[in-house]
């Protein structure tokens, strides 16, 4: 094959450093760190050379390829050995080639004296060679240092003997799915991942970027006084940020919008943690794919909880609703959520937890109602990750499967399936 | 209202969230707010807890103190520490604005019941209004001497209990200035507050390389094995400070080197080296193996004092390219003075795992640098088969260097042969470094040991066994440097690693002190 594969100065990516031979990418990379030393001497800078782990970002196009190539420069903070960038080109004009660009990027860090510098292997892969893309890859990895694979774009099926390739040596997979043009059918790939790669872990950008929701959602009830209204909660509202378009669409910054997939994650973590389970009775379910609004109704049980200690506990059965709608917001990134309500009854006693966007992305207004009395109201900080490079940074620090997100995914899926969403 | 069930279950809200850890909201009340602690270390440790990790929204913090500000004043002058202290620069605007919310200031003198009862007015309008929950910290960031009235008064006040949430009091150093008074502030502290309601600071423990020994020891199989006496020479801890006095003369004469730094941070280093692994990783198990390290310390009384510790104080020298006075012309120091800016100690630990290991320990003022390290020298290879060639003599032992600061890391030493046609070896050093490495920065001290606080985790606090079973070791020591004569205090030059007859204290063993 490697006869057959085509070579030679095809493509010219500036970005992505010299252009050299598959085989010679170790020679290569040993030579930039040689004269980067000779550089070190005379300029007397620090190089810090790392060894913690392999970074494999796989890109449908060039574009894409370049832009996280720039993302790179923000995980500033991260311990990147070695990255390996993919370019899979899939057009069917292609022929057979394999072209590979080396280079040594290096980053000043805490002075300009000590720069902090990882190697980067951009591979562009064309017709036979993309099928052999994981064996292709297996010897640019640094040895024994964990391997994560971040695919840009919608997830692909998951028989895909590309993905499957790349996903027996990968660690963890991450995703973005802020970005996927299908978010239900993508969010359903994605649920069925952690069956079909068992040893792979799976992460999504889009929950680091909802975690400051869930965390000031749990807060509300760290406080005892509030923390009997979690077992009454009966209804739920999500509202994610539309741009103001009828059609689906993608926006220049890569986001789709309608994008439902923050407001589902979020609206499937309550569910599992509150213990619901969908209703029997389907018919005041509502969805539209298009528009970005759903509706379930829910059954409560109070043995499926563990809220309370107290067999006084009167939070008992009864139905519950989960709601998620869109809000037109022009100047807001799609997907963005705006708005969350819990609404909770107990005995007779009504309580509304909210937060809600105070006219920026980084501010929220926190309040807690009983009855007709506002008893908290508090403008928050929402310490948001928007920031790609810092979410990504994010998901390199964890090193196992995160189960609670794994179990949201399929708890979504299983939603989606009961609107009977999922395309065949 | 809904009753409330007698045992709290955790939020199920936070299950398998990969939020960092998040303490329930609470109110921390430091005495003595207006003092150096508060400013260069406190309050830029909780800024920087805002800002990093999500303290709740209803987090707060009351000043007591005696000097007359408002809420505002000290809010002003709170955010002046952080901008000046904070290791994250600028302050962020908006966490600013929520974090000051918060912030509170009394006025009151520490003696004064009055100011108690506006304190537990003050403390019960935040829980209704910031939702603090009846939870409460005290730090006592005082002069140690106003320890037992300020304890006494929060008992007075029933500040010691909350009929909702919990309480929870922090102690700084020094803790106690001998065994008897630290046995009677332990007393008096019991009479008031639980032992699990009572966090002792020392702040050594809350530095991430300190907490990596363990991590170093227990997570890694290849360590453990010859972590004891049939592999270790000896061990050598290191903690030494390029400064001076810093304007504390007053409290230095009272207290010297070996109770500024022997008793509290010299000996956790110690115990974190020697102790046996814990059963779990749990408060009380780990502080149970440092209290049997510190039982297991071969006392030194009488002639073993003499033989086997050295004091001395700094003179005159050069140090970071100026010249410092002697230790005797320092302001607030008496020019006859017998206190020791230099100590170092030769210690034994009878137990199985280290009997007849000698561990060396040394701390001091105005020494070239300020580094604390762990050295742990193993012996020599039972057989030198490099003896006939040009190797022999050049083959050092192997040692394990825990760097606490700076250069913050590990590096072990070993020989490799130099390439060439001949045989010879040198010694290189494997080094993994934490900037470089983990690229994140690394959180103060205080900002892990109060977050561990607000979230009830005792772990990196001295439990009051352990302080006195320290002080009971060092006892024995002060009451024989009492009787000593003055002629038993060596000086040594500023700047330099310490006075000769440190050096030929190590010397007597065959051994040398490292240059760290």
């Amino acid at each position: 094959m490697t006869n057959d594969i085509a070579r030679g100065p095809g493509v010219r990516l500036p970005w992505a450093g010299k252009i050299v031979n598959i085989e010679e990418v170790e020679t290569q990379l040993s030579l930039l760190w040689k004269i980067s030393a000779d550089n070190m001497r005379t300029g007397q800078n620090v190089n810090v050379r790392t060894s913690v782990l392999n970074l494999v970002i796989c890109a449908p196009d060039i574009e894409s390829a370049q832009h996280a190539s720039r993302v790179l420069r923000e995980l500033s903070s991260t311990h990147l050995a070695r990255v390996a960038i993919l370019i899979l080109d899939k057009s069917e004009e292609q022929p057979d080639g394999l072209w590979t660009w080396v280079t040594l990027r290096c980053f000043s860090m805490f002075s300009d004296l000590m720069r902090h510098c990882f190697e980067q292997t951009t591979v562009l892969a064309t017709g036979s060679a993309i099928r052999a893309i994981g064996n292709i890859m297996q010897p640019l990895l640094k040895p024994d240092l964990p391997v994560y694979l971040w695919w840009l774009g919608d997830p692909p099926d998951i028989k895909d003997p590309t993905f499957n390739n790349l996903m027996e040596i990968s660690n963890r997979v991450i995703f973005d799915s802020t970005g996927f043009f299908n978010p239900e059918q993508d969010i359903y790939t994605l649920a069925a991942l952690p069956d079909a790669y068992p040893d792979a872990a799976l992460s999504d950008l889009n929950w680091g970027r909802i975690t400051p929701w869930l965390q000031l959602v749990a807060q509300f009830f760290d406080t005892p006084e509030y923390r009997p209204y979690l077992a009454g909660v009966n209804a739920i509202e999500i509202e994610h940020a539309v741009i103001p378009l009828m059609a689906q669409v993608r926006t220049e910054q890569g986001d789709v919008s309608p994008n439902p997939a923050r407001a589902l994650l979020l609206a499937g973590w309550l569910k599992t943690r509150l213990g619901w389970e969908l209703a029997a009775d389907t018919t005041g379910n509502h969805h539209d794919t298009a528009g970005g609004t759903y509706s379930w109704t829910m059954e409560r049980s109070p043995r499926s909880t563990r809220l309370l200690t107290s067999p006084r506990s009167k939070a008992g059965k009864g139905n519950a609703s989960i709601s998620i709608r869109p809000q037109v917001q022009a100047e807001m990134r799609p997907g963005s959520i705006c708005l969350v309500r819990l609404t909770s009854n107990i005995e007779n006693k009504r309580a509304t937890f909210t937060i809600r966007l105070a006219g920026d992305t980084e501010h929220v207004f926190t309040s807690v109602e009983l009855g007709h009395e506002i008893r908290s109201k508090r403008l928050v900080s929402l310490t948001a990750v928007h920031n790609e490079g810092e979410l990504l940074h994010n998901e390199l620090e964890v090193l196992s499967h995160d189960s609670l997100f794994e179990q949201i995914l399929r708890e979504v899926a299983g939603l989606l399936e009961d609107s009977s969403l999922r395309s065949e | 209202m809904p009753q409330r069930s007698v045992v709290e279950a955790p939020n199920p809200l936070r299950e398998g969230l990969r939020i960092k850890h998040s303490p329930e909201p609470c109110v921390m009340v430091i005495f003595g707010a207006t003092g150096d602690l508060t400013h260069r270390k406190l309050l830029p440790a909780l800024y920087n807890l805002a800002l990093e990790t999500p303290l709740p929204a209803g987090f707060s913090v009351v000043g007591f103190a005696r000097r007359p500000y408002t809420d505002e004043q000290f809010r002003e002058q709170a955010l002046e520490s952080i901008n000046q202290y904070s290791r994250q620069k600028p302050v962020n605007p908006q966490v600013w604005e929520s974090f000051a919310a918060g912030i509170h200031y009394l006025q009151s003198d520490f003696h004064s019941p009055a100011g108690y009862e506006k304190l537990n007015t003050l403390l019960n309008t935040l829980d209704h209004e910031r939702g603090t929950g009846g939870n409460r910290i005290f730090y006592l960031s005082t002069p140690p001497s106003q320890y037992p009235e300020i304890i006494q008064n929060l008992g007075a006040a029933g500040l010691n209990k909350s009929r909702k949430g919990w309480t929870r009091i922090i102690i700084e150093k020094p803790f106690g200035h001998d065994l008897a008074s630290a046995r009677e502030l332990n007393r008096q502290v019991a009479k008031v507050f639980r032992e699990e309601q009572v966090y002792r600071i020392d702040h050594y423990l809350g530095k991430e390389t300190v907490q990596n020994i363990l991590v170093f020891r227990l997570a890694n199989g290849i360590f453990e094995p010859v972590w004891n006496r049939r592999y270790v020479d000896h061990v050598q801890i290191t903690v030494a400070e390029n400064i001076g006095l810093e304007g504390r003369g007053a409290y230095y004469e009272e207290s010297g080197a070996i109770r500024d730094m022997v008793q509290n941070h010299v000996l956790q280093l110690l115990t974190l080296v020697a102790m046996e692994p814990p059963i779990a990783f749990d408060a009380n198990a780990v502080r149970d193996e440092k209290v049997k390290v510190l039982h297991a310390l071969q006392p030194l009384v009488g002639q073993d004092v003499l033989a086997q510790t050295i004091r001395a104080q700094y003179g005159p020298g050069w140090v970071g390219g100026r010249q410092v006075p002697g230790y005797t012309e320092e302001p607030g120091v008496s020019p006859t003075s017998t206190t020791e800016t230099y100590v170092a100690l030769k210690v034994f630990i009878d137990s199985w795992r280290w009997a007849g290991v000698p561990f060396y320990l040394r701390t001091g003022k105005h020494l070239p640098k300020r580094v604390s390290e762990i050295a742990i020298q193993f012996k020599q290879a039972p057989l030198m088969l490099f003896k006939r060639s040009e190797a022999h003599g050049q083959v050092e032992p192997n040692v394990l260097t825990l760097r606490i600061q700076p250069d913050e890391g590990i590096s072990l030493k070993f020989g490799a042969k130099v390439p060439g046609t001949e045989m010879q070896i040198r010694s290189v050093n494997m080094d993994f470094f934490y900037g470089s490495s983990f690229f994140r920065e690394q959180p103060e001290a205080y900002e892990r040991l109060l977050l561990d606080c607000m979230l009830g985790d005792s772990t990196l606090f001295t439990r009051r066994d352990e302080v006195e079973a320290a002080w009971a070791f060092i006892q024995g020591i002060l009451d024989e440097w009492k009787n000593e004569p003055r002629e038993t205090i060596a000086t040594y030059e500023s700047g330099s690693w310490g006075p000769q007859v440190a050096d030929e204290f190590i010397w007597r063993d065959n051994r040398r002190w490292r240059r760290p």
